[in-house]
């Protein structure tokens, strides 16, 4: 009897130490990250991949403020804006870098952002401002357009109806619009060009999606192995490959319905130990030498009117605008979703 | 008596452990996060699923789930039985090897398995490349990882080598007898088999099916990765609420359907067992295994082609991959350290903080996790020798051990993360792998506890031993390989789980599987491939030292 009673005790005795170990350690964890004196970024994936924006500008600012950036990236556009609002983890980031026109009105409702003065805002180009209240600043934009792979054999597409003829049949990749921005952005497209109608235009264009993506980087990334011809992306894509490939081999697609445009927008949460700091670097960020890192790492346009474009986008074309809006952020996007998720 | 009270202490710290987070998480959802915000929106959803169940998502997604988890499971047992069969019969180079492929998925976490697949199978992979020189044009490809079918292959693969394993096991011991009077009764060879066999091995292969069922059943990553347009799974649909729509009761409602059937399937697989196990008893010595002749090693040799050139291929694709650097503008393809090199020193080096953090984090979390089961399986094992007739201690502990297998790692998660000071998303991701991963360590040195014969105990007292030097000397010598092999088990289980920090949305601190999600969903494998590579050797390794230990012992 005493010999298992001992025993038994002895386990519980250490199981209890483990625990109380491994919560102080926790906790230690916790207070050294307080600390830490670095500007702390939230954005998307390929903001911080190697070849994005994140690696030049990080350094750039390090050399002319002194400040250490590190970025985090909360997955893709979607998760982003959900992490705002996540009910546990309050966002503990200071900047937020890439919440787009789509998501603006909610992430501006949701309070978290102050008002910034930013001496660069002068040189933004005006139409771009949308948030009067300066509290999300534009920071770069291109319009959305289909990527079309010009080795494939196949006949490019003319408009958005052109995509649900039967010759293009799990030819196309999108992203999904519950979770990645350009996602948002084409449903957006659909509802503008399709007004009430625009889920019968998913339903019509459901054969011809071969995959409906997490994220902007899966689809691109399926595109160029060559697993369909068709991609959404934008209008600026087709400079990429000919800065890093000289290959006008993917071209972007003029549509008949016109072209909706995305704004990528910055801003400093309120929760922010560091206002001051977070301000000057998006007042950094807006700057015409900052912007000048965009259109090659980004490939988009720079909002800084200032900003000389690099030889690779000449090759990029603007479209006729056409100005397009979610009706329901918080139901169309899962709708459209479901209209292709099981329904090959 | 007091040795009850205290069977009945651990009982207690082990079921508040597995328990409080499942409350914590329903409180969350139905009643809100603190008492200040009253949550009737969420009852509201709960009810108002209720009347939409048919047209909603969850009956689409349910049967989606159930779908592709008996297809899952067919094409596993149909890969696999063939497998058994050979091994069970016949000796042949290379039988060992096939036997021992049912350590992958216990040692190689899913989304290596998924990198391995698409680097493979892919457009541009390694199998279509091969292909198009053999047959010249690659012809009409479809993309058929991004279709139902090709989850269902990913999970059938992954999964057959435990049908092989565990068949084979069954196969060896059934004695020829019922078949040779089948055959004598003059039954034709299929109907002698379906007569003699096939009722013996059944148990074995629901046994087998029903592990696999499970597993599919859970599946997330892969869905996830994968299922595009297909379909999405419950755990898929849970992430979705959870992390993009912050909608904490309908995740609740969506893990409460997946854990009933879960539980449901559970019930059954136990009842299972207890067949086999009888079964196996009922029979002597394993057959010896003969050398085949003529055809039979033609089926052989089949059959080896076969796994080497869809199953071990893509595990070989991802070594390959891994040091080939893609060509850019200034360099053509070529093989190097390049791919780890930008990992190790490139922006924010992610390999060198993935590394460490999977070390400490799945150190601790093994920790418990060994812990735990030790004094889980002590337990029990006291409880039994205690008490040989009413063994409600054991049967609770029986059913806690099935308990993290029926509950979605999301809701754990999200428990632990509720119950932690200052949600601590770490001290979650810890506690949560723990609890998931307690249950393979109480049931692997459970079973070499219930091996010891009690007679040696008693010698070693009557021997003049004291209660603990008996103890000592005995009951733990023995246990310890087991022990150790145990918590290398949970090393390997929690170093390469990402559903939990996916879950939990952590990206602050960056595991290796959470870098290897991130790599794989930026479409950049060979960077993905170089740090599949990392934590498929820190798995493979803790793993094979593991077998060793055993070994030994």
């Amino acid at each position: 009897m005493m010999r298992k009673k001992q025993f038994i005790a002895v386990f519980e005795v250490i199981a209890m130490v483990s625990i109380a170990v491994v919560t102080g350690w926790a906790q230690s964890n916790a207070q050294s990250k307080q600390q830490n004196s670095e500007l702390i970024v939230w954005t998307y994936d390929s903001f911080i991949s190697e070849w994005g924006p994140a690696p030049l500008i990080a350094r750039a600012f390090q050399e002319e403020a002194g400040i250490k950036l590190r970025f985090v990236s909360k997955g893709d556009g979607g998760a982003l804006l959900a992490a705002l609002f996540d009910p546990i983890n309050k966002p503990s980031a200071d900047i937020i870098i890439g919440l787009d026109d789509k998501q603006l009105d909610k992430a501006l409702k949701s309070g978290l952002f102050i008002p910034l003065s930013l001496k660069n805002i002068s040189e933004i180009q005006k139409d771009l401002l949308l948030d009067t209240t300066n509290r999300l600043v534009p920071f770069d934009f291109s319009q959305f357009a289909l990527i079309w792979d010009s080795q494939s054999g196949i006949e490019p597409p003319r408009s958005l109806e052109d995509l649900t003829k039967p010759i293009y049949r799990k030819k196309l990749i999108i992203m999904d619009p519950r979770t990645s921005t350009p996602g948002l952005g084409f449903l957006a497209w659909t509802e503008a060009v399709y007004k009430t109608d625009w889920k019968e235009y998913w339903k019509r264009l459901a054969p011809s999606v071969l995959a409906m993506t997490p994220s902007w980087d899966t689809g691109y990334g399926l595109f160029t192995k060559g697993e369909a011809p068709l991609v959404l992306s934008y209008s600026t894509s087709p400079a990429y490959h000919k800065a890093y490939e000289n290959s006008e081999r993917y071209r972007a697609l003029q549509f008949a319905e016109g072209h909706p445009t995305q704004i990528e927008f910055a801003g400093v949460l309120i929760s922010s130990q560091k206002k001051e700091l977070a301000q000057k670097f998006l007042d950094y960020l807006l700057s015409a030498k900052c912007q000048a890192l965009l259109p090659e790492t980004q490939w988009m346009f720079p909002a800084n009117i200032k900003t000389e474009l690099p030889p690779s986008f000449s090759i990029v074309q603007k479209y006729p605008a056409l100005i397009a809006t979610i009706r329901d952020l918080d139901h169309d996007p899962s709708t459209a979703a479901n209209l292709l998720i099981g329904n090959p | 008596m007091r040795t009850r009270i205290f069977l009945y202490l651990v009982l207690c710290t082990i079921l508040i452990f597995s328990l409080a987070p499942l409350i914590a998480f329903l409180q969350a959802a139905f009643f809100g996060l603190s008492e200040a915000e009253s949550n009737t929106e969420a009852i509201k959803t709960f009810l108002d699923f209720f009347k939409r169940i048919p047209e909603s998502t969850i009956a689409k997604s349910l049967w989606f789930t159930l779908k592709q988890s008996i297809a899952s499971t067919a094409l596993a047992i149909g890969l696999g039985l063939p497998g058994a069969w050979l091994t069970a019969r016949f000796r042949f180079p290379g039988r060992k090897a096939l036997l021992s492929l049912a350590a992958i998925p216990f040692c190689f976490p899913p989304i290596l398995i998924i990198l391995a697949f698409i680097s493979y199978y892919g457009k541009e992979g390694l199998l279509s490349t091969a292909f198009s020189l053999i047959f010249g044009s690659r012809g009409e490809y479809r993309g058929i990882l991004y279709s139902f079918w090709g989850l269902v292959i990913v999970h059938a693969f992954y999964n057959f080598p435990i049908v092989v394993h565990q068949i084979s096991a069954l196969l060896l011991r059934i004695p020829n007898t019922p078949l040779e009077a089948a055959r004598t009764l003059g039954a034709k060879k299929l109907k002698a088999f379906r007569t003699g066999i096939l009722p013996w091995i059944m148990p074995g292969i629901g046994q087998s099916a029903g592990l696999i069922f499970l597993y599919c059943f859970f599946s997330f990553t892969t869905v996830l990765v994968f299922g595009g347009r297909a379909g999405t799974t419950l755990e898929v649909e849970i992430y979705q609420a959870l992390r993009y729509r912050s909608n904490l009761a309908l995740a609740a409602v969506f893990s409460i359907i997946e854990s009933a059937c879960a539980l449901l399937g559970i019930w059954m697989l136990t009842r299972i067992q207890g067949k086999t196990h009888r079964t196996v008893r009922d029979f002597g010595a394993a057959r010896k295994l003969v050398k085949p002749k003529g055809k039979q090693w033609f089926l052989i040799v089949l059959y080896q082609i076969f796994i080497i050139v869809f199953f071990i291929g893509p595990l070989f694709s991802i070594v390959i991959e891994a040091f080939r650097v893609p060509a850019s503008l200034n360099s053509p393809d070529k093989f190097g350290f390049d791919n780890f090199k930008r990992l190790l020193t490139g922006f924010q080096a992610p390999l060198t903080g993935a590394i460490l953090s999977t070390l400490k984090l799945s150190g601790i979390a093994a920790l418990l996790a060994t812990f735990i089961g030790i004094i889980a399986c002590f337990s029990i094992f006291f409880a039994q020798r205690a008490e040989k007739k009413s063994n409600i201690i054991a049967m609770l502990m029986d059913l806690l051990q099935w308990l993290p297998m029926a509950v979605s790692p999301a809701v754990i998660a999200y428990g632990w993360l509720f119950i932690s000071a200052n949600h601590l998303a770490t001290s979650a991701l810890i506690a949560a792998q723990a609890l998931i991963a307690w249950p393979f360590v109480s049931r692997t040195v459970g079973a070499s506890l219930r091996a010891i014969d009690s007679r040696m105990h008693e010698a070693a007292k009557t021997l003049g031993a004291s209660p603990i030097k008996a103890f000592i000397t005995i009951e733990l010598r023995t246990i310890l390989p087991s022990v150790a092999a145990a918590a290398a088990f949970a090393f390997s289980i929690t170093a390469g789980d990402v559903n939990v920090p996916l879950m939990l949305g952590m990206s602050e601190i960056e595991t290796l599987p959470l870098l290897l999600y991130r790599l794989t969903a930026a479409y950049r494998f060979n960077e993905a491939c170089a740090a599949g590579l990392v934590l498929g050797l820190m798995t493979g390794i803790v793993f094979m030292l593991k077998e060793k230990v055993i070994d030994v012992a």
